[in-house]
Order: structure tokens, then C-alpha cells, then sequence
């Protein structure tokens, strides 16, 4: 007895089976691609969007100290800084210092209080101006004071988002 | 022909996929739209802020310049002419509305309150000037105001103990500058100089660019050397710099001194030439002066010139201001006393020729006894054997400072065109004339942002 092919239960030949998982599989991997790769892009602004408003922040804090600053305590290094703050009366003093990675900012009135304004830190450099606007390396010299923060952040041990922001500021009590 | 239902199957799903797919992209589309949105107003406000504070500084340069003008042109108070109103007790505002930029587009609005006004002849001593900076509203973000407030200080024509707009050479032997203050018991002796209280602030300083514009030779320095940007500071073997009495502290080199920044290269002072103060090109004429002269009470005089020799001695007693037309000139035992209480402010258009003994300015501070050289006024040489306390003030002259007797010892302060110090001199700057009635403009002593709170201005 020959089987009999029933109208309309008519199914697929292999080849037609095989081309359609092709094309589908094709389908699949764009879809997956440009959903993982539009992930990784909202997680890359996401995360610059967060280095940038850390790095903000900072230079925001950074500018007002440094506009009232009458002069430069110390800079036993690059990426630390003390400068002396007049309070009308009396003087406080302000450090920028770096710790793991952490950009902090240390305020001493008669105790000393340490906050942290930006993670994410891959490199902090503080350098000196004169009044003629020449590098100085001399702290008596110091007019103005410039900062350059380099931000980072890593997903699988690749740097995904960076940002850069540097700014001079006019120590406006150094008289 | 029928339709196949299996056909229609696969249409409603293509339409949901493609709906689906939509949806999401939308969803992300709408997201990185947003944070574009977001970055945009966060720039205009970032701009805003900052700008807000430099408007604030505008404003502060404004008030500058009208206690400036005062001090300079006239000392009334600010005026009404110039958009100033009186609010009562020393206080004036002004308000300067939609400040345009260069490209003609409206940044902002600037408020400014000059406080501390009670008199402006003598100058206030502490003014100060609150300056609001209120950036113009654009779509999309709230006004942003930010002040500045600014405490003022006299700046003063004698800033440091010896300043030239051109050379400044100490040669001689036993040179020295140090430091006292005349106003502070614990840093004078009745106000005046006593080693014993000495302050390290000698400063000297010259306006010059060039080259070895402050040649030190082997004088000791008690305080900093300046000169103005390029140039350069020379010093001797046995010379020494710096503010301090340690002598390992001090440093022997300019080398040495650049690192400690005891010796600068920034250094600028407005000198403006002296003009004559209204009433004296008028005043009684006594022709020329020699002999013995006694001034008594107080008054302006005009004299063609000064010419003392011998014994001769010109004593003041009251307030005394004398327009020179000729030259001045002082030799053998002759002297001008100043009493004690009393001033002399001499206005030479002439030389000027101090040797024998000198000025005698008998128990007062520099203040009391001013020499200003006019513009015509171009050779000053000091001698003598008297101990100088006064102030010079002589910015086309060439000046001499040629020591004697008493040691050499002078105290108060020389600005001239170039100085040149021959012999022995210790030259003691008085503090007391970094402020006072000898204002020359003003300085900013204080600078704080201010933030707005609980409906008033505090500092951040």
C-alpha cells in the first residue's frame, strides 16, 4: 500500500527546514548583536553620565576653594594639594588628595573632615601658576592653580567610559 | 480562491514583532533623546552658574572703579551722574541692566552696593563692595544669581621700603633693609625704629624688565627683592635675601632666593606722577629760603627755592606745605627741624641736595615729614648726618642715597625713577605706610563668593 499525501497537512522538505533555521539563526544574532550592543551603549553613557557628574562636582568644589584661597600650604606631590582658606575671622585649610582611586577633599578648621567627591579617578594632577601666568613650582609664587582629572570606568577590565576635565582657577586672597 | 488560515497566522505575528521591535526602539530612542535633553539643560545651567559669577566680578570692578575715581579725581562721594544711589549711612547702589557682550547679546544683570562710605576725604579705610551677577533667563532652566563680596584696603605709594621704576643698585658696605611699624608698640618705641623689635619685611622692589634691575651687591636683604616680569636680580658674594632674621634660613644665592621665592619676577606698581594739590601753585611766596626761618601755625607757602649752609636752621612748627619752583638744597651744619606733632610735605620741582644735618624730624613717624619730586624734579641725592624719618616720593628721579653719619640709618620709605645706594645705609621700612592717608587707590584685602540663604547673602 502507497501512502497517500492528505491535502493541506503538506510538510517541509529538509532543505527548507535547514534554510529557514539559517535565516532565522541570522535573524536572531542581529537582533541579540544590536540588543547587546545598544546595552552596552545605554551602560557606557550611563556610566559616563555618572564619571562626568562626579568629575563636575569635583571641579565645581575644587573652583570655589581655590577662588578663596589666599595661598598654597603644600604639595608634596602632584596630585595633593593644601592651600589656606581666610574665614573672616581666622583660616581653614582644604586638601585634595587622592586615595584608591577616590579624589577626596579633606576641610580642617580645629578637626579635620574628610568627604569623597569623585571614585572612579585614573589620574589627578594639580600644578602651580605664577601672577604671569608662567608654571612655577614655587608655592610663595602661586596665583593660580590648575586641576586635570582623568575618569575612568572599566566593564570586564576594558575602559568603557572616560572623561577628561581641567580647569585654572585664581587664587583671589593671594594678595 | 480561499484564503489559507495558516497565511493569516503569520501576518498578525509579523505585525507584532514589527510593533514590538518599534516599541523598543522608541523606548530607546526616547532614552538617549532625554539624556541629550538632560546634558543640554545641564550645560545651560553649568554656563549659567559660571557666568552668573563673573557678571558678580564685573560689578566688583565697577565699584573699583568708582572709589577709584574718587580717591583720584576729586574724592566726592559716588555719584549720581554715573548711576549711583544714595540708600543712607555710607551705602550706595547701582544697577546695571541687561549687560550686553561683545556680539551684542544680553548675558545678565549686575546689582553693586558700595558699603563703608562715611567719608571719602580722608579715603574709608575698609570699604567694601557687594557685587549680585543675575543671568538673563533663557528656555528651559531657572535664573541663576551668585555674589561676590569685597572687603578694600588704601593701596598705598609706598609699598615697600624702596621701590625704583627703573634700577635699583645697592652698592656701599653695611647696607641693610628691615622693617618696623610705627603704629604698633610691639614692632616700634614711640614710633619709631627699635632694633630690638625689628620686622622682616624690608621689601625692595623695582617696576624695571631688564636684566639685573635690582642689583643687591652685599647687602642684606630682610625681606624680598622684586622686579617686574623679565626681569632680573643680581647679587653679590656676601649678599643675602629673605624675610627672616635666621641666618640658615636666609638665602646667599638669587638661586637660592627664586626657589624660596624671596626673589620674583611679578612684580608691578602703578607710580603716577605727582600733582600738585590745588591751592599751593597760589599760595603766599616767600622767595628763596636761607638763613634761619622759623615756620609758626599752619599753612601752604610757595619759595623759589631752599638753600641752607652753615649753621643754618628752618624750624616747623604747625602743618606746613611748601611748593619748591627751584632747588633744594641743605649743606655744612644746616638742618630743618620738624617739631614734634608737626608736618612737612615739600613739593620740589627742582634737584634736591640733602647732606649735612640734614631733616631732623623730632620725635614724629615717616608721615610727618613727605618730599615729593614733581615731574621736573629729576636729581635727589641723600645725605648727612642727621637720621632720616620721612618719605620720598619721586618718580622722575634719579636718587642718591650716599649714608653718613648716624650710621646711616633712615627710616620710612623712597620710591623714585632709580636709586642708587653709595656708602653705608640701613634703611628701615615702616609699615604704618602700607595704610593711612597716603592712598594711592585701592587694593583687595578680602574676596569671598557668597551664596543666597534663608533670604540673605552668606558666605559659601
Amino acid at each position: 500500500m502507497t501512502p497517500q499525501r492528505q491535502p493541506g497537512s503538506a510538510g517541509f522538505t529538509l532543505t527548507e527546514v535547514m534554510v529557514a533555521l539559517a535565516v532565522g539563526t541570522v535573524i536572531i544574532a542581529a537582533v541579540l548583536t544590536t540588543y547587546l550592543m545598544s546595552l552596552k551603549g545605554l551602560n557606557a553613557v550611563a556610566n559616563y553620565v555618572e564619571i562626568h557628574a562626579d568629575g563636575r562636582m569635583a571641579i565645581d568644589w575644587f573652583s570655589r576653594d581655590m577662588r578663596a584661597a589666599s595661598g598654597v600650604v603644600s604639595m608634596p606631590n602632584s596630585s595633593n594639594i593644601t592651600v589656606s582658606i581666610p574665614t573672616y575671622p581666622g583660616t581653614k585649610t582644604v586638601q585634595y588628595h587622592m586615595n584608591s582611586g577616590k579624589l577626596l577633599r579633606t576641610e580642617t578648621v580645629t578637626n579635620s573632615v574628610t568627604s569623597q567627591l569623585a571614585a572612579n579617578i585614573y589620574q589627578l594632577d594639580f600644578s602651580l601658576y605664577d601672577r604671569l601666568g608662567n608654571f612655577t613650582t614655587v608655592l610663595a609664587s602661586a596665583k593660580g592653580v590648575q586641576v586635570r582629572i582623568r575618569l575612568r570606568k572599566y566593564v570586564m577590565s576594558q575602559i568603557q567610559s572616560e572623561d577628561f576635565l581641567s580647569a585654572r582657577l585664581d587664587m583671589r586672597n593671594t594678595l | 480562491m480561499k484564503a489559507s488560515p495558516h497565511r493569516s497566522c503569520e501576518r498578525g505575528s509579523a505585525l507584532i514583532t514589527a510593533a514590538v521591535a518599534a516599541a523598543v526602539l522608541a523606548i530607546m530612542v526616547s532614552g538617549v533623546m532625554s539624556y541629550i535633553g538632560s546634558e543640554h539643560v545641564f550645560n545651560i545651567r553649568s554656563h549659567r552658574w559660571t557666568q552668573a559669577l563673573h557678571l558678580a566680578e564685573g560689578g566688583i570692578e565697577i565699584g573699583f572703579a568708582e572709589l577709584n575715581y574718587q580717591v583720584f579725581r576729586g574724592r566726592n562721594y559716588p555719584s549720581s551722574a554715573r548711576g549711583w544711589t544714595s540708600l543712607g549711612g555710607g551705602t550706595y547702589t547701582k544697577t546695571v541692566s541687561n549687560w550686553v557682550d561683545t556680539a551684542g547679546n544680553v548675558v545678565g544683570t549686575i546689582s553693586i552696593t558700595l558699603s563703608g562710605i562715611s567719608s571719602l576725604s580722608p579715603p574709608p579705610t575698609s570699604p567694601y563692595i557687594l557685587a549680585v551677577g543675575t543671568c538673563a533667563t533663557t528656555p528651559r532652566g531657572p535664573t541663576i544669581s551668585r555674589a561676590v563680596k569685597v572687603r578694600l584696603q588704601p593701596s598705598t605709594k609706598f609699598p615697600v621700603a624702596m621701590m625704583s621704576l627703573n634700577k635699583l643698585d645697592l652698592n656701599g658696605n653695611n647696607v641693610y633693609t628691615d622693617s618696623f611699624d610705627s603704629s604698633d608698640p610691639t614692632k616700634s618705641t614711640n614710633g619709631r625704629y627699635d632694633s630690638a623689635k625689628k620686622q622682616a619685611n624690608g621689601d625692595i622692589a623695582s617696576n624695571d624688565t631688564v636684566t639685573n634691575s635690582v642689583d643687591i651687591g652685599n647687602a642684606d636683604i630682610y625681606g624680598t627683592a622684586s622686579t617686574g616680569p623679565g626681569g632680573t636680580v643680581k647679587m653679590g658674594k656676601n649678599g643675602s635675601v629673605g624675610p627672616t632674621f635666621v641666618s640658615s634660613d636666609r638665602a646667599d644665592t638669587v638661586a637660592a632666593g627664586v626657589a624660596k621665592g624671596w626673589i620674583r619676577n611679578d612684580f608691578k606698581a602703578d607710580v603716577p606722577a605727582v600733582t600738585l594739590p590745588t591751592g599751593l601753585s597760589s599760595a603766599a611766596n616767600l622767595g628763596n629760603i636761607s638763613g634761619n626761618w622759623g615756620f609758626y601755625g599752619s599753612g601752604d607757602y610757595r619759595a623759589s627755592g631752599i638753600s641752607l649752609s652753615g649753621g643754618d636752621t628752618v624750624t616747623f612748627n604747625g602743618n606746613t606745605r611748601i611748593y619748591v619752583t627751584g632747588n633744594i638744597s641743605i649743606s655744612g651744619n644746616a638742618k630743618i627741624v620738624i617739631a614734634p606733632g608737626c608736618t612737612l610735605e615739600i613739593y620740589a620741582a627742582g634737584s634736591v641736595a640733602i647732606a649735612g644735618n640734614g631733616v631732623v624730624n623730632t620725635g614724629n613717624t615717616a608721615t610727618s615729614c613727605q618730599f615729593y619730586g614733581l615731574p621736573t624734579s629729576t636729581s635727589w641725592s641723600l645725605s648727612g648726618n642727621g637720621v632720616w624719618v620721612g618719605t620720598v616720593y619721586a618718580p622722575q628721579a634719579d636718587l642718591s642715597l650716599n649714608g653718613g653719619g648716624a650710621n646711616g640709618d633712615m627710616s620710612g620709605s623712597i620710591v623714585a625713577k632709580s636709586i642708587t645706594l653709595n656708602g653705608q645705609v640701613q634703611f628701615h621700612y615702616d609699615e604704618a605706610l602700607r595704610s593711612g592717608n597716603l592712598a594711592n587707590g585701592y587694593n583687595v584685602a578680602q574676596w569671598q563668593a557668597l551664596r543666597y540663604e534663608g533670604g540673605s547673602w552668606i558666605a559659601e
